[in-house]
C-alpha cells in the first residue's frame, strides 16, 4: 500500500456550469488518484477552469503534502504556468532556480518539490496536473513528467469534448459523456453514492466483477471481496471503497487479490477517494488497476515514445521517396525507379516492424 | 485541387516541407507554420479549403488542435496527421466533422487521396460547398 489516510481530499468552488460539478469532481479524483499510483507522489491536485483560462478557480487534492493544497489553491498567481515563464512544465527544480519564486518558496516551501504539467485539449489549456512529495526521492524524474503528461492528455481530452462545448446538448449527456470517458481507460472504475449504492461502473470495472473479483457474473461491485496479499479476506466495512464511503478515507495503491484467491489471480491495487461536492459529501469512486500493469505502464510508455520518434523520420522517407517516384516517371530512368521502389518496400518493412514493436 | 489554398501546421520542418512541396506540385497554394498558435492565428484569418495538422506540437504543448480549429475555422476540412496510435487521438478525430485522419509514415500518394477522399466528402455533405472555394 502506498498510503493510506484520511480528511485528506480538498474540494472547493465545483460548481461548474459547462460540465456539471459531479462529473467534473469524478474525472480529477480519479487522475489525481492514477497520478499518485504511478508516480508514487504523496500528493496529487487539479486546478481548472471551465473558461480554459486562468484563474483556475476549480480545485481538488488528494494526499496530504503539508501545505501544498492550500499553497496551490491561494496563490496570488493561481496560474502555475507563470511561476516558470515559458517553461510549460514546472518543475520544483526550476522554481528554486528563479529568485522570482524565493519569497513565494519561503511562504509555501512544499512548492520546492512540485511537478506541474498543463492540461490541454485542443488548444484550449483547461488548467493543471500536479504531483508532489515523490516517494523514496526529493525530485520526480523524466518518466514521471511523461506519466503525468500522459494523464494531463486523458484529463485534457475529455474536457475537450464535454458534449455542451461542442453541441450544446442537454445536461443530462454529461453522464453518458462520462461514461464513455471512463469506458475507454482500462483502469477499473467503480463510484458509488453516499449510501454506497452503485452510480456508475465503466467496461473495465464491469470485467473486474464478473471474472476476476466475483465467482458471480455482472455482480454488484459493492459484493466484490478481496483479499490482502497473504489471501485474508477484507473484513466487510474495511476495503478502500467502504473506508471512502462511510468514513471520508482516501487510499493509494492498496495490494490485494480477487475474493476467491489463487495462485492465478493477477495481484491488483486498489485506490480509492471520497467525492466531496461544495463541502458536501457525495459517495466515493475506486480504481483498480491489475499490479503487472501499473509495472507495465511505464516500460509501455517508453516504447510508444520510440515508435513514435521512429516513425517521424520513417515519414521524411516514405514522402520523400514519394516524390522522387513520381519525378522518374516522367524522367524514363529505370535504374532509379528501381532503387527508389526498394526503399519505399524496405521503408513499409520498417513500419511493420515499428508497429510489431509497439503492439507487443 | 489547383488553386485551393491549404494551411499545413507541424513543428517537424523537414515533413512539412516535403507536403508542402508536393501540395505545391498539384497546383495548390500553401501556407506553412510550425506550431499550433501559428496555425489558430492564421485559420482566424480565413481563406483557408484545407487544413493540414499535426496531432502533438510543441507550442503549446501537446495541442489537439483539430477540436479548437473546428470552433475558429469552421467548416474547412482538416486532415489530421500523426504518429501516435493512441485510441484517444483516433477516437477525438472521429468525433469531428469534415475532418479525417491519416497515420504516419504515410507516401505521397496516401496524402494525396486522403486529401482527395475528405475534399471530396465535404463537398458532398455541404451543398454549397463550404469550406472548399
Amino acid at each position: 500500500m502506498i498510503d493510506h489516510g484520511s480528511d485528506d481530499l480538498q474540494a472547493k468552488s465545483w460548481g461548474s456550469a459547462e460540465l456539471g460539478a459531479y462529473p467534473l469532481a469524478i474525472l480529477s479524483s480519479v487522475i489525481c488518484l492514477e497520478a499518485r499510483v504511478l508516480t508514487r507522489a504523496g500528493f496529487a491536485a487539479i486546478q481548472t477552469s471551465e473558461a480554459g483560462t486562468p484563474p483556475w478557480d476549480h480545485f481538488l487534492s488528494i494526499g496530504s503534502a503539508g501545505t501544498l493544497a492550500e499553497s496551490l489553491s491561494c496563490l496570488d498567481s493561481p496560474d502555475l504556468g507563470a511561476l516558470a515563464g515559458d517553461d510549460e512544465i514546472v518543475r520544483g527544480r526550476v522554481l528554486r532556480a528563479l529568485p522570482r519564486c524565493a519569497s513565494l518558496l519561503n511562504r509555501h516551501p512544499a512548492l520546492a518539490g512540485v511537478l506541474a504539467v498543463p492540461i490541454r485539449g485542443g488548444a484550449e489549456r483547461f488548467g493543471w496536473l500536479c504531483v508532489a512529495q515523490k516517494g523514496g526521492s526529493s525530485e520526480f524524474g523524466e518518466q514521471d513528467e511523461r506519466l503525468t503528461q500522459m494523464l494531463a492528455a486523458r484529463a485534457g481530452v475529455a474536457l475537450a469534448s464535454v458534449p455542451s462545448r461542442a453541441s450544446r446538448r442537454p445536461n443530462q449527456d454529461r453522464e453518458r459523456w462520462l461514461k464513455s470517458v471512463l469506458d475507454q481507460w482500462r483502469e477499473g472504475i467503480v463510484v458509488v453514492d453516499e449510501n454506497n449504492g452503485v452510480v456508475l461502473q465503466n467496461l473495465a470495472a464491469q470485467a473486474f466483477s464478473s471474472c476476476t473479483l466475483s465467482t458471480k457474473p455482472s455482480a454488484d461491485p459493492r459484493s466484490c471481496r478481496i483479499s490482502d496479499r497473504s489471501g485474508t479476506p477484507i473484513p466487510i466495512g474495511e476495503s478502500p471503497l467502504e473506508r471512502a464511503v462511510s468514513r471520508h478515507e482516501s487510499t493509494i495503491g492498496f495490494e490485494c487479490f480477487a475474493r476467491g484467491f489463487s495462485p492465478d489471480a493477477p495481484p491488483l491495487l486498489q485506490s480509492a477517494a471520497p467525492i466531496t461536492i461544495d463541502s458536501q459529501p457525495a459517495g466515493a469512486l475506486s480504481v483498480l488497476q491489475e499490479m503487472g500493469q501499473v509495472e507495465q505502464q511505464s516500460c509501455e510508455e517508453r516504447v510508444l515514445v520510440l515508435g513514435h520518434d521512429l516513425r517521424q523520420p520513417l515519414n521524411v522517407i516514405t514522402l520523400a521517396v514519394g516524390m522522387a517516384l513520381r519525378s522518374s516517371q516522367s524522367s524514363n530512368s529505370g535504374e532509379h525507379r528501381r532503387a527508389l521502389d526498394r526503399i519505399a518496400t524496405a521503408a513499409g518493412r520498417l513500419n511493420s516492424l515499428i508497429d510489431r514493436l509497439v503492439e507487443r | 485541387m489547383g488553386g485551393l489554398r491549404v494551411l499545413v501546421a507541424e513543428d517537424d520542418p523537414v515533413i512539412r516541407s516535403l507536403i508542402a512541396e508536393l501540395l505545391v506540385s498539384e497546383g495548390m497554394q500553401v501556407v506553412e507554420v510550425g506550431s499550433g498558435d501559428e496555425a489558430l492565428g492564421c485559420l482566424a484569418q480565413g481563406g483557408f479549403g484545407l487544413v493540414i495538422t499535426d496531432v502533438v506540437m510543441p507550442i503549446p504543448y501537446g495541442v489537439h488542435l483539430a477540436a479548437m480549429a473546428r470552433t475558429v475555422g469552421e467548416g474547412v476540412p482538416m486532415l489530421v496527421i500523426t504518429a501516435h496510435r493512441d485510441r484517444w487521438i483516433s477516437d477525438a478525430v472521429h468525433k469531428l466533422e469534415h475532418t479525417r485522419l491519416l497515420l504516419k509514415p504515410f507516401s505521397a500518394d496516401d496524402l494525396l487521396r486522403s486529401v482527395r477522399t475528405l475534399l471530396t466528402a465535404s463537398s458532398e455533405s455541404s451543398p454549397a460547398g463550404a469550406g472548399v472555394p
